[in-house]
């Protein structure tokens, strides 16, 4: 089932949209679905004069005929040298869809990956409360990813174990045909007492761009049962050109422990909305972002973490360094509800701007309706400091190394804080290569 | 070896050094008195080639070769080296890393054989314990969460390493306890040769009781106004610099 579709100004009406999916598949979905499109078409178009897109240029989504591509596979050719794992439970998605053929290890013990369309009942009612976590009123786009989601993938960890293999997520984006929107729903759920390693990594499979009227929506759920751990990897690697508009979500049952970091180069258009919810006491979140957009790309992301409950913990880092004309965009908001005492959040975002043309928009916010609480955050913008330099010339280094030794210690820091060794080894290789040009 | 020669230099448009001359032989340490804003550290700053320092007249020769064009890296290339008063931390750089990257690129231009990671690995250790400093610093940040002696230390250290021809130690006793200035002198001691020259600034002659100058000179308005041996040093101490000043 191809169609084509419009953001504006011929958008389908609610009834419309709900008759056009009557003869799909997966009718549990069809609530679900209209009534994410119903709040798609309530909040207005992407546009610089909505705050969540002040600084996203996306004047470009009001005229195209997107193509959908339903569950079609696109054929692609892509090189297997690029993933980061060997040996993984490896799901690959080209063009938002699942692509099975090119998948790995998804049968391993303990773990269970499904596609919505094969879901059994217990499994639908699992997938469908977690799919209403996700519903909010922020960013039209997610709303519209829920509402184009016929399909997705369900990966399950049973409770109270261990999976050793990491679980690599590899989305492809083909570039190819011209204007098409491409979709994805992935929902994780960390069962009880659980521990896993999940690695989300981004590629354009066709480095040579020629079509630009592309967008890819995506969605993530992270569902953390009691007692769970998740590592969590989520890398924005993909070409130049790419635009794509994501959301990563992870809702914390009580004393579920995450650690999620984020890393993106840049693109035209790469915009990533992160949502925490702590809805369990004693949950723990640590979000680390790097972002290192240069050239004329640019990178957003908001992160909002809730804590809905008491006694939850917060620790959250992001660091750029904004190279040429490139631009980027942090928004960053703990939000404590009036019950979650006891809170303890902490962030902060440190931004290095290597050039008078690069812009960093930064923006941390508190919101706290509870009175017994420890809260922190901060910002800072700056050039490489010239005392440094100097110091390291002093020592025979010359300005443009030590420019780049500078630039990589600053991001260093935060970096080692991707735990996993295959990770941290790969994040350190594309940093090199990223901030080798810097003079 | 060292040669300066009517060294005028300002920032911002005010000017510090106002005439400076001085000269240094091969194994020579000289110490560099005087009150506060006489342009001691200037003096450091505009001889490593610190940006914003300019020099407005005058000159400095190391070694027969004009210093004053070269960028900062080239003169610690050819063998001069600046021990700060204030060591910057540096976070996210490892000790270690800096120190190979220092070490490989000065040995590399001087034309001396590149140290192995090994051989490197051991100097650095057995230059740490020469300092007192623990070698598990060599793993932490440039500098970074060190008290200020080990701050100093540290530099020394750095010394010891690179063998620089000309060093120059801007104010490495202050804040120093007795004991750690007792290590610095050593640490310094130790490098001296027939070769190697100091330029060591100081408030104190305390210091000069550890490392004994062969010459003593006392800057005031941006000018040596007086040079003598280390007794000059006793002198000023008993009597301060309003006695030379008043002259």
């Amino acid at each position: 089932m191809t169609h084509s579709f419009q953001l504006s100004p011929n958008k389908l009406s609610s009834e419309d949209f709900k008759h056009s999916l009557r003869s799909g598949q997966n009718e549990w979905l069809i609530d679900f679905r209209v009534d994410a499109y119903s709040s798609f078409l309530r909040q207005p178009i992407p546009s610089r004069k909505i705050e969540h897109w002040k600084y996203n240029d996306v004047s470009f989504l009001k005229d195209i005929n997107f193509q959908l591509s339903d569950n079609h596979v696109n054929k692609i050719k892509f090189d297997k040298s690029q993933q980061i794992f060997d040996d993984a439970i490896t799901c690959v998605f080209i063009d938002g869809c699942y692509s099975a053929a090119d998948s790995n290890n998804i049968n391993e013990l303990d773990i269970r990956i499904t596609r919505f369309l094969d879901a059994n009942n217990q499994q639908i009612d699992n997938i469908s409360k977690i799919l209403n976590l996700s519903k909010q009123e922020r960013n039209s786009l997610v709303q519209l990813n829920n509402a184009l989601s016929s399909d997705g993938i369900y990966i399950e960890i049973e409770a109270n174990k261990k999976i050793s293999k990491p679980i690599y997520l590899l989305y492809i984006n083909s570039n190819q045909p011209d204007n098409q929107l491409s979709n994805n729903q992935v929902i994780i759920n960390c069962g009880q007492g659980s521990e896993s390693l999940i690695t989300e990594h981004f590629i354009t499979s066709d480095k040579i761009d020629c079509s630009k009227n592309n967008l890819s929506l995506q969605q993530t759920i992270i569902h953390l049962e009691d007692q769970s751990h998740c590592e969590h990897y989520r890398l924005n690697l993909e070409s130049k050109t790419s635009k794509q508009v994501s959301r990563c979500l992870s809702v914390l049952a009580s004393h579920a422990k995450l650690n999620s970091f984020y890393y993106s180069n840049g693109s035209l258009l790469n915009k990533t909305d992160i949502d925490v919810y702590h809805q369990g006491v004693a949950a723990e979140a640590n979000l680390t972002g790097i972002y290192l957009p240069s050239e004329e790309l640019t990178i957003d992301y908001h992160t909002n973490v809730e804590h809905q409950v008491p006694h939850c913990q917060t620790r959250e880092a992001f660091r750029g360094i904004v190279a040429d004309s490139s631009k980027a965009t942090f928004n960053g908001k703990i939000h404590i509800f009036r019950d979650a005492q006891k809170s303890d959040a902490q962030l902060n975002n440190k931004n290095l701007l290597l050039t008078n043309r690069a812009e960093i928009n930064t923006k941390p916010e508190l919101e706290i309706y509870a009175d017994d609480v420890v809260c922190a955050h901060g910002a800072t913008i700056a050039k490489i400091d010239d005392k440094s330099i100097y110091y390291l010339q002093t020592r025979g280094i010359n300005k443009t190394r030590a420019k780049k030794m500078l630039s990589i210690g600053f991001i260093n820091e935060l970096l080692d804080q991707a735990n996993n060794k295959t990770v941290n080894q790969f994040l350190h290789q594309q940093v090199q290569a990223c901030l080798s040009d810097i003079s | 070896m060292l040669s300066i020669k009517n060294l005028e230099a300002k920032v911002e448009d005010k000017t510090i050094l106002k005439g400076l001359s001085l000269e240094i032989k091969p194994g020579e340490i000289h110490a560099i008195m005087g009150p506060n804003g006489s342009g001691k550290s200037t003096l450091g700053y505009v001889l490593s080639g610190r940006d914003g320092y300019e020099v407005t007249g005058g000159s400095a020769t190391l070694n027969g070769e004009d210093i004053l064009s070269l960028d900062a890296d080239e003169r610690a290339k050819k063998g001069l080296f600046l021990a700060f008063q204030y060591p910057v931390e540096i976070p996210g750089v490892s000790n270690m890393e800096f120190l190979k990257a220092s070490v490989d690129t000065v040995r590399d231009y001087q034309g001396k054989e590149p140290l192995d990671t090994i051989t490197f690995m051991k100097q650095a250790r057995e230059k740490c314990s020469e300092v007192n400093l623990d070698p598990n610093f060599l793993k932490r940040g440039v500098n970074e969460g060190f008290s200020g002696g080990e701050k100093k230390r540290n530099e020394i250290m750095q010394m010891m390493m690179l063998e620089p021809s000309l060093c120059i130690l801007d104010e490495t006793d202050s804040g120093l306890d007795i004991d750690a200035l007792q290590v610095v002198a050593n640490g310094v001691n130790a490098c001296r040769d027939e070769k190697r020259s100091f330029i060591i600034v100081t408030h104190y002659q305390r210091l000069l009781d550890y490392i004994v100058p062969d010459k003593v000179h006392v800057l005031s308005d941006g000018q040596i106004i007086k040079s003598g041996g280390r007794e000059l040093a006793l002198e000023l101490e008993e009597k301060g610099y309003s006695w030379i000043e008043k002259a």
